[in-house]
């Protein structure tokens, strides 16, 4: 232990032997030198702004001066640095991580379930995906909006890597393809959780605040033990209880903490605040023509260097945003043969994501459409009736209630590799306010009917005296079965 | 339980995928025409590959196994065009057979090709397209998907299509192997096809003139009953439009085969 005077200056303020390692906190200037010519130990030596510097390693090359870079010769250098950053973009984004199945880098859609369905746990870069809806409902305008919200999630992440590019921040951009602005302003916030676990995180928040109180709290016993006399046992019980716990959770904590902002769940009665600004969000019109679109498409992917972008067409050819002419092969397959090339020359970083309704196009226009997409997902709503079945099936369960059938029909890199994976009626959709979930399709039991076909056999025994009646109560259908039985028994 | 015995891919009575007459250098080569249809769920990558595997290295060893007896023809080169496919996928796809580099080159027509030739009248961009093509007659030539130019180019018909690509680039190669999409013809009751849509008249002819001016047709589908663990597809060989005046020695053995894809590997097995 040394001892020293306070406002004593260590080794003349200068670094050397003397200087106490360890002592600089990174990344912070100690108040007053600023403007002093100090040097820093293990910053190598520091000179003023007007001064340019020499760096090491393969920044050699470089020559910083006044803030700004001056391209000396770099070749090699320069394309070293961008592969770097293009690795940094990928290993860095909160939005990237490899395919369990592939390897190959994917993004989230948004929905962890969509996710699931495509098997690699998102869309995977430099493809393409295709959302239809047969039907008036609009569940795709929903999955769309999870996908573009997905993406301004990925933007504000707080404590991500932001690689920056051309001088504005963030990582992920979106470029639309609607003219329809208020897209933007319609996406759906983060779900923050039920009212419960919101004050619960207000109360955990309150507790991990530096005070007195709360530290003593933290070193003592829990509550309970305090507040009775327990047995041992059950405190042996509880201690045991907490190490399965923590084993258990220990390896999906792993995965998870590793791409913990990989997905969000959003709550689509919420809207995303602030509302995305035009750094984040680039809107183009569907109306220009063909070359116009995709030339500003590729303008602003090479404006948005180093970042993640997601391509959204909502609502391709809907009649109110289309004129009539893109019905046509030649105007709509082009724009979408012209956006796939571009997605393919961008693979390292561009993926794009397409909702179609599929009522208002022929037959040969969706075979076109689907040929040029790498994923296709087919959303098939289910017509009133079976609805109504569901809701008397699941009447004590109301959020078992699904909402239509997923049809799988073409899944990114393993069906253009030539393996079969069209899943018809495999997996059922069901949209809440704070998912769309997707689980595995099974008929459900009507056990309302099962049961009343059982009574049936009993009322046979009662009505002895009116055999023609029962015989013809067997051939009846079940639905007209309980009535009869009813008049048997009155009679 | 058994599995199934494997089975070799052949397509001609010489127990040979490409015969020998096809693929040795001749003073007045001949051109013939295959075709390879397929659908969504049935893509035809791994058949492009075998092919392109069988041209460069003398036989589809991915598919068949190794063989000695058979030899590469180092004369002539492959070229891979695709309109829905970029440049690298077929690279990494037959990188990974291990297919020498050397013996084929990709064409990438799918880049750009809208903004390219999106005000050019129809004749210029089918010549263009034509003039990218190598003129080696020895050669082969791997086109996929090029009825999608009826949709790309504004006005195109069926016919012109043949007469201006099509044909141009059987005689610019011995061999021009043709891959087409054909979902647009899958029975569905609930979906029928508008017969009377001009679009769809030409497709259907274009389609149509393919199979007659081709030697062999490929047919590339799924199982009737759906989705199998153990079961992709079928693989249905059969004679094309041109079998029969083909000047070749050997014929098309009709076959159909049942195929297995998993991952990188593809099995066959007889039906």
């Amino acid at each position: 232990m040394s001892f020293r005077k306070r406002g004593e200056v260590l080794n003349n303020g200068r670094g050397g032997p003397g200087a106490v390692p360890g002592r600089t906190v990174p990344g912070r200037t100690p108040a007053g030198m600023a403007n002093s010519n100090r040097t820093l130990p293990n910053r190598g030596p520091m000179s003023t702004p007007q001064q340019s510097r020499t760096l090491t390693g393969r920044m050699q090359n470089m020559r910083v001066s006044d803030g700004t870079t001056s391209g000396a010769p770099i070749t090699q250098n320069e394309t070293a640095t961008v592969n770097d950053e293009q690795n940094g973009l990928l290993l860095n984004h909160p939005g990237i991580r490899p395919s369990p199945l592939s390897g190959t880098f994917v993004t989230s859609t948004g929905c962890e379930d969509l996710d699931k369905v495509l098997t690699h746990m998102g869309l995977p870069l430099g493809h393409s995906m295709l959302v239809e809806e047969e039907g008036t409902t609009e569940f795709n305008s929903i999955l769309a909006k999870i996908f573009a919200a997905q993406g301004i999630v990925y933007n504000r992440v707080t404590g991500a890597t932001k690689i920056t590019g051309g001088g504005d921040n963030g990582n992920t951009h979106l470029i639309v393809l609607s003219f329809y602005q208020m897209f933007a302003k319609e996406l759906p916030g983060v779900y923050k959780g039920s009212k419960k676990d919101i004050k619960k995180s207000k109360i955990s928040e309150e507790q991990s605040k530096l005070s007195v109180q709360n530290l003593t709290e933290k070193q003592s016993t829990p509550s309970r033990y305090k507040d009775f006399k327990i047995a041992w046992k059950y405190k042996l019980a509880d201690e045991e209880k907490e190490k399965l716990n923590a084993k258990k959770s220990t390896n999906t904590q792993e995965l998870n903490d590793d791409y913990k902002d990989y997905n969000h769940q959003f709550d689509i009665t919420s809207r995303i605040m602030p509302a995305p600004s035009n750094s984040e969000i680039s809107f183009i019109s569907p109306n220009l023509p063909i070359s116009t679109i995709l030339t500003q498409v590729e303008q602003i992917i090479k404006r948005q260097k180093n970042k993640l972008i997601r391509i959204i067409i909502p609502s391709f050819l809907h009649p109110a945003m289309y004129q009539p002419d893109f019905f046509s092969l030649s105007k709509s397959i082009s724009l979408i043969h012209g956006l796939r090339s571009i997605v393919k020359v961008h693979e390292d970083r561009c993926v794009l994501f397409a909702t179609v309704s599929t009522d208002i196009l022929s037959k040969l226009l969706r075979i076109q459409l689907e040929n040029l997409f790498d994923a296709v997902i087919d959303l098939e709503p289910f017509p009133q009736d079976m609805l109504q079945f569901l809701e008397r099936i699941y009447k004590s369960q109301p959020n078992k209630v699904q909402h239509g059938l997923l049809h799988v029909l073409k899944l990114p890199i393993f069906s253009e590799r030539g393996e079969m994976q069209v899943k018809k009626s495999e997996w059922a959709f069901r949209n809440g306010r704070k998912r769309f979930e997707v689980d595995e399709w099974s008929i459900p039991v009507d056990d309302v009917e099962s049961s009343s076909n059982a009574k049936q056999p009993g009322s046979d025994d009662h009505s002895h005296g009116n055999e023609n009646e029962t015989s013809h109560n067997h051939s009846n259908s079940s639905a007209t079965a309980p009535k009869n039985t009813k008049i048997s028994l009155e009679y | 339980m058994t599995t199934p015995q494997r089975q070799d891919f052949i397509l001609f009575s010489d127990q040979s995928v490409i015969p020998t007459e096809l693929r040795a250098v001749s003073a007045e080569p001949q051109h013939h025409l295959f075709l390879v249809t397929s659908t969504m769920a049935t893509q035809p990558l791994w058949l492009i590959n075998a092919l392109v595997e069988t041209c460069v290295s003398g036989g589809p060893f991915s598919l068949n196994g190794p063989s000695a007896s058979l030899k590469s023809n180092p004369n002539s080169i492959t070229t891979i065009a695709s309109l829905v496919h970029e440049e690298n996928f077929y690279h990494n796809a037959l990188r990974k057979l291990k297919v020498n580099a050397n013996g084929y080159q990709v064409l990438d027509i799918l880049t750009n090709f809208i903004l390219k030739n999106n005000d050019k009248p129809s004749d210029k961009v089918l010549d263009e397209l034509l003039e990218l093509f190598p003129a080696d007659v020895q050669s082969t030539i791997i086109l996929e998907q090029p009825e999608l130019l009826l949709s790309l180019i504004r006005g195109l018909t069926a016919d012109e299509l043949n007469k201006k690509f099509i044909l141009p680039l059987m005689k610019k190669c011995k061999l021009l192997i043709v891959a087409s999409s054909i979902d647009l013809f899958q029975n569905n009751e609930n979906e029928p096809l508008d017969t009377n849509n001009s679009d769809v008249q030409e497709f259907t002819r274009f389609v149509t003139s393919l199979i007659y001016n081709s030697i062999v047709v490929m047919n590339l589908r799924s199982l009737d009953t759906g989705r199998s663990k153990d079961v992709t597809g079928s693989l249905m060989i059969s004679r094309g439009g041109q079998s029969t005046n083909s000047p070749l020695s050997v014929h098309v053995v009709e076959n159909e085969y049942l195929y297995l894809t998993q991952k990188d590997s593809t099995k066959l097995f007889y039906r």
